[in-house]
């Protein structure tokens, strides 16, 4: 059933129309993302770092602070201190990736402070938002900020991040809708008063956020912001110690000399954060396994002030270039050898690759690069394999074909040896191919007498098989009134070049033996000469004259030669199959093994004479391939002219 | 099986190297029709061996050199090459000749 179903055209096409939208399906649905990512963390490693602006700088809580100020988390009243000496820095801003949750007796004095420095954000957090189409939503705020500190802060955002399957940070949550309100993630909005952009003027589409002083900030089709991240922890942004400011800031009011000089932080944009190497807020990023997540708040507000950006490309996109490349791939499958077909795949391979590296090195364009490759690759195989099953099929179809026209082409050939008074007659055929281009054939004629003809057609395989059931069919009609052997040839002959040959010739060997063993009339046409061996063993290769191969000139002429019989001479007609087999040392066998093998069985019956002959010829031969039809008849004289009978 | 054409006083010689059989008589065919000489020589000194379609071949530029009015001569066969076409009785429908040299001399 199966089979019906799948030599049906349509169900074929269909078929394949399925399993190629499956496999865009995997594409569409990023079914194998997690390995996207991995290429995608490749790309970012090969293009290195990324411009840093200056104005950025991180103030890292370090195991220096713990441990002069105290286990995590210390006392607030530092942090107040730290706002305090940022105030005196002039630094353009403070932001404080640490969440105020519990209430703290020193809390008035942080508010206070930054009430004062009127530059402080602080931050909050909330449940971790749900999906809701390329937009983010969340009912609940995990983790509240103190209404002091909001009241005081500049501003607030939350600081819910995204984690890959692989728990990597590539991404970052730009916006989540709470109560009907949208709030930014923080480092958006210390962006947006970087670049004095009202929040209300936000638009936030679902693939962009655009600020008001035109810049469009790309996110990816899932709403994400992909954080680019401008380099290693320690090679990126200035750090400063969070114990080195509030020390120098004490230092410099009880008028010693400061540790640090606080003016390097005039104009900064401070993060400030746990850096701590035992902290929890530490995860894998793209280009270091283990990254402060302060760190990735820094890097959202750097990309967005160099207009720095990685875009994604959507799926729709993706898709596009995937199927086109994917069909280009099939067609080329299809039409070439597998191992030109593979090796250009290769390159078309390596020409995508190294174009989705080129555009990301250059304009940080994302475009899908692990699944291509591995559908292209796929394509290749599928189609070559669907080919190769086709081609199966076509050859067992053609292995039938020849099979019945092998059974056709036997057809012609006698069925079985003919009974003529005073003749043991045996023959047998072997083509090289399954269709071959010998001929042989017996003509039963007037007056008791039989004629035997043997025939090599020019050529191999199908158009010799053909020539030959054509000349064997006008053979048997051109033959079947004369006793001439020569004026039979003749008449083929000119039947024979009458139409076009095609280029065929054959060559063709005639004998009539008359009955009762008298008499024998042969005729050749460019044939090889027949073998005859006497009763006491003697040699001897016999050919007519003249007589050049029938379809090469019309009104050629043939001779006949006459030979008296005798009682138990044997006459072979064979082709240069015989002759000219061929053992793995390339020797031929040869007339003289031919005549040998006859010799040696000269007293037997035709077909033991012809099983010598055989089993000789294929001991020779062995394991050699036949590059040559084979045919032999041996005539063995029972009865001579003296009419005396042998059983 | 190589064959080289070049012109010998007003004869076309093809110089055939290698054998003239079923696998490579068909390239030594298009050689000729490319051509349009009316005087050829087959040249079969380098020709170690010729089969039956070899043989076909030879015939059939000979009828069309005829058919158009031209000449066509064999020079150089080998022994065995000789020998196959004196079993065929071909012998009798080609002009032979022992060399190059004289072949073109008899077509001039």
């Amino acid at each position: 059933m199966t089979q019906r179903l799948l030599s049906n055209r349509f169900f074929r096409r269909l078929l394949f129309a399925c399993i190629f939208a499956g496999t865009l399906a995997f594409s569409w649905f990023r079914t194998f993302d997690l390995h996207e990512f991995q290429t995608y963390d490749w790309r970012c490693q090969l293009r290195g770092p990324r411009p840093v602006s200056s104005d950025i700088v991180l103030i890292d809580i370090w195991d220096d602070t713990l441990k002069a100020l105290g286990a995590w988390p210390f006392d607030r009243q530092y942090h107040a201190a730290l706002i305090e000496a940022l105030k005196t820095a002039q630094a353009k801003a403070l932001v404080f990736d640490v969440l105020f949750v519990e209430p703290h007796p020193s809390d008035p004095r942080v508010t206070a402070a930054a009430k004062d420095a009127g530059n402080v954000y602080f931050a909050f957090a909330f449940s971790s938002p749900a999906v809701a189409g390329r937009k983010f939503v969340s009912d609940r705020i995990q983790s509240p900020l103190l209404n002091s500190y909001a009241e005081a802060a500049k501003a607030t955002g939350f600081v819910n991040t995204k984690a890959d399957g692989d728990g990597k940070r590539r991404r970052a949550i730009p916006a989540i809708t709470y109560q009907g309100k949208e709030y930014y993630q923080f480092s958006f909005r210390v962006a947006m008063d970087a670049l004095s952009v009202r929040p209300e003027e936000v638009v936030h589409r679902g693939n962009r956020l655009l600020f008001s002083d035109k810049r469009v900030i790309p996110l990816d089709d899932d709403g994400y912001y992909i954080v680019n991240y401008a380099g290693k922890w320690t090679k990126t942004f200035k750090h400063y110690s969070y114990w080195d400011i509030v020390a120098a800031h004490a230092e410099s009011l009880a008028g010693e000399k400061p540790r640090l000089n606080l003016r390097d932080l005039k104009g900064k944009i401070c993060f400030v954060g746990l850096t701590s190497t035992a902290s929890h807020d530490a995860n894998p990023i793209p280009i270091e396994s283990v990254y402060p997540m302060v760190g990735s708040y820094a890097n959202v507000l750097n990309s967005i002030l160099n207009k720095d950006f990685i875009y994604r490309l959507d799926r729709f996109s993706n898709l596009i270039i995937l199927a086109l490349i994917a069909l280009w791939i099939i067609r080329i499958s299809f039409r070439l050898g597998p191992i030109r077909a593979l090796f250009w795949t290769l390159v078309i391979m390596a020409l995508y690759a190294g174009y989705a590296v080129t555009c990301f090195l250059q304009w940080g364009l994302w475009i899908d690069l692990f699944y291509p490759l591995v559908l292209f690759l796929g394509v290749y195989a599928a189609t070559t394999l669907a080919r190769e099953v086709f081609e199966m099929h076509k050859r067992e179809r053609i292995e039938n074909e020849l099979k019945i026209a092998s059974q056709i082409q036997r057809s012609f050939l006698p069925a079985a040896p003919p009974q003529a008074k005073g003749l043991d007659v045996a023959a047998m055929m072997r083509p090289a191919k399954a269709v071959g281009g010998d001929l042989y054939t017996f003509v039963p004629l007037a007056e008791g007498k039989t004629g035997v003809m043997v025939g090599d057609v020019s050529g191999k395989g199908t158009p010799a098989a053909l020539f030959m059931a054509k000349v064997v069919s006008e053979f048997k009609f051109s033959a079947r009134d004369h006793t001439d052997p020569a004026a039979a040839l003749f008449i083929l002959n000119n039947s024979i070049t009458s139409e076009s040959t095609g280029g065929l010739f054959v060559t063709l060997a005639y004998a009539i033996f008359e009955s009762g063993g008298r008499e024998v009339l042969l005729s050749s046409g460019g044939h090889l000469p027949v073998i005859r061996v006497g009763p006491g063993g003697e040699k001897e290769r016999i050919a007519p004259g003249e007589g050049m191969p029938i379809g090469v000139m019309a009104g050629a002429s043939y001779g006949n030669l006459r030979r008296t019989l005798v009682r138990g001479e044997i006459f072979a007609f064979y082709t240069d199959g015989v002759t000219e087999a061929r053992n793995s040392r390339k020797q031929e066998f040869g007339e003289a093994a031919l005549e040998e093998a006859i010799a040696a069985r000269r007293d037997g019956k035709a077909s033991e004479i012809l099983n010598e002959v055989t089993a000789r010829l294929q001991q020779f031969v062995g394991k050699a391939e036949q590059h040559d039809d084979v045919t032999l008849i041996i005539v063995k004289v029972v009865e001579s002219h003296d009419n005396t009978e042998e059983p | 099986m190589e064959v080289k054409i070049f012109q010998e006083n007003d004869a076309a010689v093809f110089q055939v190297m290698g054998e003239i059989n079923i696998a490579t008589s068909p390239d030594l065919l298009k050689a000729f029709e490319k051509q349009s000489s009316k005087k050829i020589v087959v040249d079969l000194e380098k020709v170690s061996y010729v089969d039956s379609s070899g043989l076909a071949t030879l015939v059939e530029m000979l009828k069309k050199v005829r058919a158009a009015g031209g000449a066509f001569g064999l020079a150089g066969p080998s022994d065995k090459i000789r020998s196959l076409f004196e079993i065929t009785r071909l012998d009798k429908l080609f002009s032979m000749y022992p060399n190059r040299a004289k072949a073109v001399d008899a077509l001039s």
